[in-house]
């Protein structure tokens, strides 16, 4: 039996890569603005008009087929049919932001050399003409010889005709070629910009949203305290929205066991049931609603863009002992959970401040902590007021937060200092344009 | 066709915020190859027009820098390789 036509999904970081895939195939997937959220190898299946299945594959995003971090090296291992287990794809479908792409094209052309069949996503088009930009996709499929597809993923807008397109594509007969030449960056470069420039339409110069919220939330001044109030009000809602759901749980747990007790007679078995299973499951879920909380407003956060700025205004103190403002995004996450922390430091290009973000994400109070400090806070502090808004027990557990970080500060200070000194230590990101962020897609990270 | 008034050549890392420049030289020397090869991704390249955004609050480093259509944010020693000419 034949295994299913492969198509792989390709695009550079910030191009909306994941929501297309989810768009495309349903499948359930995290969405972020900061580069590098698809690490893992994510796959999915479209079904055909017809009915005929495809498997999908979501590639790392990556600026060339040169790459410049482990992510970007899957994507090319993927693409050139060398990374082990996973066979070469039959196709492609090109991502490209259409208000990037002078950029974007560059990576686009490499691909397309590849001589696989090829399908280019023209993404964010509502995005361009709000910045004033309109672009012709018919022309850009003519220079670019492939076709051209205009969609917005977070919209669900496009994705019947690229649909439609992969159709045709997989109908036609095709005996492929795979072969990569390592061209000149600077020469694809300015080819790609030479063809974006010939695919727009007119250009009216608009001053941009993004640039105007960014000299807010960016602002040396204005900009901390900002991203100091986001966490403080992020980590008081925890406490404060929690709450009534708490409590319903709490009734809710309360209320079965006291069933359970009367219909089971007095005994061995009746206290392992009560005291035991329904006590201790209960006590656990009694702590979902802080931990959804949380995990709600990083991936809010990331949705929008945020999260890339708070690395921006991080960098210089992350710096300072020895990191860069990468790793601010993961060891916020660490927040809600190590784990996926730990997996977002593979967008830190230098293995050792990779590693040193690795060993210090352990530190940050992750949401399971949740549990013990509010058994100690509720316990030991009194819930008194201190001014309007702001409760004492936030207010210890907003410290408790603060500790953590500052132990972690100290820790990496420590490990750059001694085992791991040496590297660069760079800080290079892109700020992407902010949106709002696909409630569909949040809500399907859950 | 108006040239341009022309100032002197700087480092990016020197231009002012709001200042259109172009790229005149970056000198590659000076970067390890994954900054090098980063910066090239993100379009640094002679000709290409630069402006500095904003700056990081502390130590005003990184820089945001519109690079074409693209924002990225770099290191101030980064910036320092990009020699540019300033437009007016």
């Amino acid at each position: 039996m034949n295994p299913l036509p492969l198509v792989a999904v390709a695009g550079s970081p910030n191009a909306g890569k994941s929501a297309l895939f989810n768009a495309l195939t349903g499948a359930r997937q995290k969405v972020g603005n900061y580069p590098g959220v698809t690490v893992e190898r994510h796959s999915g299946r479209l079904t055909l008009a017809d009915g005929r299945p495809v498997e999908m594959v979501d590639l790392p995003g990556a600026y060339s087929l040169d790459p410049a971090s482990p992510d970007e090296a899957v994507t090319r291992d993927v693409l050139l049919g060398k990374q082990k287990g996973e066979r070469a794809p039959d196709a492609l479908v090109i991502v490209l932001d259409a208000s990037n792409l002078d950029n974007h094209l560059r990576f686009a052309l490499q691909l397309i050399e590849l001589g696989l069949p090829t399908i280019i996503a023209l993404n964010m088009v509502d995005l361009a003409r709000r910045d004033g930009l309109e672009l012709d996709p018919k022309r850009l499929s003519d220079r670019l010889g492939v076709p051209v597809v205009e969609t917005v993923a977070v919209r669900r807008r496009g994705i019947q005709e690229l649909q439609a397109a992969v159709d045709d594509m997989l109908s036609a007969p095709f005996c492929g070629v795979h072969k990569h030449v390592k061209s000149d960056l600077v020469h694809l470069q300015r080819r790609a910009r030479e063809i974006a420039s010939s695919a727009v339409i007119s250009e009216t110069p608009v001053r941009r949203w993004t640039h105007r919220l960014d000299s807010l939330l960016l602002h040396p001044v204005a900009g901390p305290i900002i991203l100091a109030l986001i966490m403080f009000v992020m980590f008081q809602a925890v406490f404060a929205w929690s709450v009534a759901p708490m409590a319903w749980i709490g009734d809710g747990v309360a209320l079965v066991s006291n069933v359970v007790s009367t219909a089971l007679p007095a005994g061995l078995f009746r206290s392992l049931i009560v005291d035991g299973a329904i006590a201790g499951v209960g006590a656990v879920i009694t702590f979902l609603p802080q931990i959804l909380i949380l995990f709600f407003f990083i991936l809010l956060l990331e949705g929008t863009g945020y999260m890339v700025r708070a690395a921006f205004l991080m960098d210089r103190l992350m710096h300072g002992v020895g990191l860069s403002g990468r790793a601010f995004i993961p060891l916020l996450s660490s927040f809600a959970c190590a784990v996926p922390g730990i997996m977002a430091t593979r967008t830190i290009d230098d293995p050792k401040d990779r590693l040193t973000t690795i060993l210090i994400a352990p530190l940050m109070t992750c949401s399971a902590r949740l549990p013990v400090y509010t058994l100690i806070i509720s316990a030991f502090i009194p819930n008194r007021r201190i001014v309007w808004g702001v409760g004492l027990q936030g207010l210890v557990m907003f410290g408790l937060y603060v500790a953590g970080v500052a132990g972690a500060l100290a820790a990496a200070l420590v490990l750059r200092r001694g085992v791991l000194k040496g590297g660069g230590g760079g800080f290079m990101m892109e700020l992407p344009k902010y949106q709002w962020p696909p409630l569909k897609d949040v809500a399907m990270a859950f | 066709m108006n040239a341009p008034f022309q100032l002197d050549v700087t480092s990016l890392d020197q231009l002012p915020v709001g200042t259109k420049a172009r790229v005149c030289s970056v000198d590659w020397a000076t970067l390890e190859e994954s900054e090098a090869c980063r910066l090239r991704h993100f379009g640094f390249d002679e000709g290409v027009a630069v402006e500095p955004l904003h700056l990081g609050p502390f130590g005003r480093d990184p820089i945001a820098i519109r690079v074409g259509r693209m924002t990225v944010a770099i290191r101030r020693r980064h910036a320092g390789a990009i020699r540019v000419q300033p437009l007016r």
